[in-house]
């Protein structure tokens, strides 16, 4: 034991003396990495070790004794002990030397979200993973590992707007599929709880339309959630997916969602009592999804669909005309339907207390005040900065050897005639 | 062109917009999704995408999803 104890004492004064320069540290991750089998093994490594460390001075050496210590199953006794420490670590510990070992840091960071769901109060996980995604990043266009599971956590302490903090960044880069379809799926949620339904259909299509061998589960019940969210914001559901969606989402979607898809159908019909019906009797295929809330705002939102039509027909209409109209069950109704609509800028239109006639006035928007042309130059900036990002993948696209070998391939396969030039031969895989 | 108010028995007024503006609502009626230019199916085929799913399986089937259905906006009405 006083053997293994001088090589841990070692290894703590090794960290103390190589994390000041970057060559330091790069002697240092190669003598940790072959120390941590040996550490890890030592039932005698204890928390107070890290009492001899500086957890911004030597992050490096400081994660892997805590990615040791930390590792195991959870309770709810190690999650109280643990949560402060790892918290602690990840708000002091320096970014550059944690991304070092960003496999250690991101093992780490999930650990937090276990203990943190193991004590059911996720609310404690969400600041540090919002610090630690921060951290990890090299670039705001990259999508990290902790990415969904901040969001995760977000929706399950309900904290919507820190979610949301990390949606509004056009991610580019991205090291596993599965991650960007949590990203999205979750952060799709995050915008319907927030009333966000442009942002959570872009995030949804994302997800909807990314590439897939196999038929994914994230993007199925994300797709469910699509047809809804159309319906509530655009008042219409198209059948067919996107065309650029993959063969195995065009083949199989529609079978795994068929009572979304009648919905849909439904809805398009504008009939409110076929729908109200329709939702009833397929309630529980929506409960056991976790959607009939949703599903309620899409019945909901078409009462709204049938007022909008209404006032592209009628400059003037009664309350009670509206009701009649629209299969409300009075005039109060309806007055309460016209005024959200107004509060939520969806219509233009002064209603008349005394006679309870609804005047339906054109949109005053100009498009000429300097908060509009502010939006739209932002808006210009971000699309310019997205045809760069897209200029610059299609040319490194263009010369990956693996996409030129499946092209080589086909062209073996179709005849193009002596038009085209031929692959080389060394791309032909 | 203005279509004649029309009356009913209650004097219900209902003022109807100039025939270009319902040419407008017809324009709503259009996909909100754009296709966009891509390679047909059969390209699709071609790069071995997935075929018809046997057996119901999917993808990442494991995936946390048992979130509460908080969008209810009934409760909070």
């Amino acid at each position: 034991m006083i053997g293994v104890m001088n090589s841990v004492e070692a290894v703590i004064t090794s960290i103390q003396g190589l994390s000041a320069s970057s060559e330091d540290l790069s002697a240092l991750h190669d003598l940790l990495r072959g120390a941590q089998d040996s550490l890890r093994a030592e039932p005698d490594v204890n928390f107070s070790i890290l009492d001899q460390l500086d957890a911004s001075k030597h992050s490096l050496g400081y994660l892997y004794f805590l990615e040791v210590l930390t590792c195991g199953p959870v309770s709810k006794e190690k999650a109280s002990y643990e949560i402060p420490i790892i918290s602690r670590f990840i708000n002091s510990c320096d970014a550059g030397q944690i991304r070092l070992a960003s496999d250690k840091f991101v093992s780490l960071c999930k650990r937090l979200k276990d203990h943190v769901l193991e004590l059911r109060d996720p609310l404690r996980g969400v600041g540090p993973l919002l610090t630690a995604v921060q951290k990890l990043q090299v670039s705001t266009k990259r999508l990290t590992a902790l990415h969904p599971d901040l969001l995760q956590l977000c929706l399950q302490a309900k904290s919507y707007k820190s979610g949301f903090s990390i949606l509004s960044d056009d991610i580019v880069e991205v090291d596993q599929p599965k991650d960007l379809f949590l990203y999205c799926y979750y952060g799709g949620m995050i915008c319907i709880g927030l009333k966000r339904f442009q942002k959570a259909l872009e995030l949804l299509y994302n997800v909807v339309t990314a590439p897939m061998h196999q038929v994914n589960a994230i993007a199925l019940e994300a797709y469910k959630k699509y047809i809804l969210v159309s319906l509530i914001h655009n008042g219409q559901f198209t059948n067919s997916l996107p065309k650029c969606a993959s063969t195995a989402a065009q083949r199989n979607f529609k079978t795994f969602s068929g009572p979304y898809i009648e919905l849909g159908n439904c809805y398009n019909d504008g009939k409110i009592g076929e729908l109200e019906v329709l939702v009833v009797a397929k309630s529980g295929e929506f409960e056991n999804d976790k959607n009939l809330g949703l599903v309620k705002q899409a019945v909901s939102s078409l009462y709204k669909r049938n007022i909008l039509r209404l006032t592209q027909k009628y400059l003037t209409l009664s309350l009670q005309d509206i009701a009649n109209m629209v299969q409300l069950g009075n005039a109060k109704e309806a007055e309460m339907h016209v005024l959200q609509m107004i509060q939520d800028g969806q219509i233009h239109a002064l209603i008349n207390q005394k006679d309870g006639m609804v005047r339906f006035l054109e949109d005053p928007e100009q498009y000429k005040s300097s908060e509009m042309i502010e939006v739209m130059d932002s808006v210009i900036q971000r699309t310019i900065g997205l045809s760069k990002n897209l200029l610059a993948m299609d040319e490194s696209l263009s010369c990956d050897p693996l996409y030129l070998g499946k092209v080589g391939r086909e062209r073996q396969r179709y005849d193009f005639g002596d038009d085209f030039d031929t692959v080389p031969q060394k791309f032909s895989m | 062109m203005i279509f004649p108010e029309e009356e009913n028995e209650e004097e219900t007024k209902r003022e109807m917009r100039p025939m270009q503006l319902d040419m407008l609502s017809e324009m709503d009626d259009a996909g909100s999704s754009m296709a966009m230019d891509v390679d047909d199916l059969e390209a699709m085929e071609i790069l071995n995408e997935g075929g018809l799913v046997s057996d119901n399986k999917l993808a990442d089937a494991d995936f946390f999803n048992k979130f509460d259905d908080d969008f209810d906006d009934t409760d909070i009405n």
